[in-house]
């Protein structure tokens, strides 16, 4: 059966009220639209239409389910690789490197340690950078809030975007509960705990950054 | 013609993983619906895997690293095409064999292998 324009604008509105996810979304349209090109001509759209979707899918609820196990294997895929990207920078040569930054690290927070502000402005600086990273990645797949379909890689970065600031302040609500003075324990921090805290900034802020590069290496953020 | 689907039959559901790695170590790289179109032309349309049970598969095997995807543009269209990573080639002599010692063991107990005495 050949198409019109109409139907398959129709397809798209129906897709676009059922799914959440841009790859199940063009996953989807792919396949109904194959399943309805191989009606015989002179078959009613309507008809065929919701046959394919009641047969093949289950209906609204099939098509739902398949989103949610979408976004569900995407975001263990991405977390495997985010951990693959962090056990590498244990291998060589990454580790000569790491080991260096540790001890550039630990001379500048013994040097600045009693300055709270230095050590707030690194770590903010660090957290940060995979909040900038983000912005630069929709701005490269050509984003359009409120009108871009959003896609899976978008939650898996957007949650490890937040995941060193969730820590933080993790952190600090532990020492206000606690009853802990924070500015103290800022001003006080040993320079040792300071570079640990750090480095695992750092190591989030590089696979973060890999993650980004990776994504349009192999254009998965189309 | 017994007309099986993959939906609700919980013997070929727990096949379908060996199913997709066979079909794409045999045709290098697959779409969804080409894959749903080969199980259906192959068994004369007595086994059709549904959407439903197809896609969480073949996303579960790209997460566990087993399958890598590209997208090609097909008539104005984005069509993901599915092949099997280095990792993934190598799980198909496994789970084929796999499936065969099952089939056998179950063709024992089920008494539907002729008795060899």
């Amino acid at each position: 059966m050949k198409l019109s324009k109409d139907n398959i604008k129709y397809l798209n509105n129906f897709l676009d009220e059922e799914l959440r996810y841009r790859e199940t979304y063009n996953e989807m349209q792919d396949h109904i639209l194959s399943a309805l090109e191989r009606y015989p001509e002179g078959s009613l759209f309507e008809t065929a239409f919701y046959q394919v979707i009641s047969t093949q899918f289950g209906g609204s609820a099939g098509l739902r389910a398949i989103d949610r196990q979408c976004r569900k294997h995407g975001l263990v895929e991405m977390r495997k690789r985010y951990f693959k990207h962090i056990l590498e920078m244990f291998r060589l040569p990454s580790v000569i490197y790491l080991a260096g930054v540790s001890i550039a690290a630990f001379f500048l927070f013994n040097n600045i340690s009693t300055n709270a502000i230095a050590n707030i402005t690194v770590f903010v600086i660090i957290s940060c950078l995979p909040g900038i990273i983000n912005g630069i990645r929709y701005i490269r797949t050509g984003y359009h809030f409120h009108s871009t379909k959003r896609s899976v890689s978008d939650d898996g970065f957007r949650m490890l975007k937040y995941f060193p600031g969730v820590m933080y302040a993790l952190f600090l609500s532990l020492l206000w509960l606690l009853h802990f003075a924070i500015t103290d324990i800022l001003h006080s921090i040993n320079p040792g705990v300071a570079t640990v805290v750090f480095i695992s900034y750092f190591l989030h802020a590089v696979a973060f950054y890999k993650m980004y590069k990776e994504e349009f290496k192999f254009n998965w953020a189309k | 013609m017994y007309n099986c689907a993959m939906s609700n039959n919980p013997l070929l559901k727990g096949t379908l993983q060996t199913i997709i790695l066979k079909l794409l170590a045999d045709n290098t790289e697959m779409y969804g619906y080409e894959i749903t179109q080969k199980v259906k032309e192959v068994t004369d349309g007595e086994i059709m895997i549904t959407e439903g049970a197809l896609y969480p598969a073949l996303h579960k095997l790209e997460a566990d690293g087993l399958l890598e995807t590209f997208t090609q543009v097909v008539d104005n269209r984005v069509r993901k095409y599915y092949r099997l990573t280095e990792q993934g080639g190598s799980e198909v002599a496994d789970k084929l064999s796999e499936a065969a010692a099952y089939i056998n063991q179950l063709q024992l107990l089920l008494n539907l292998k002729p008795s060899s005495k």
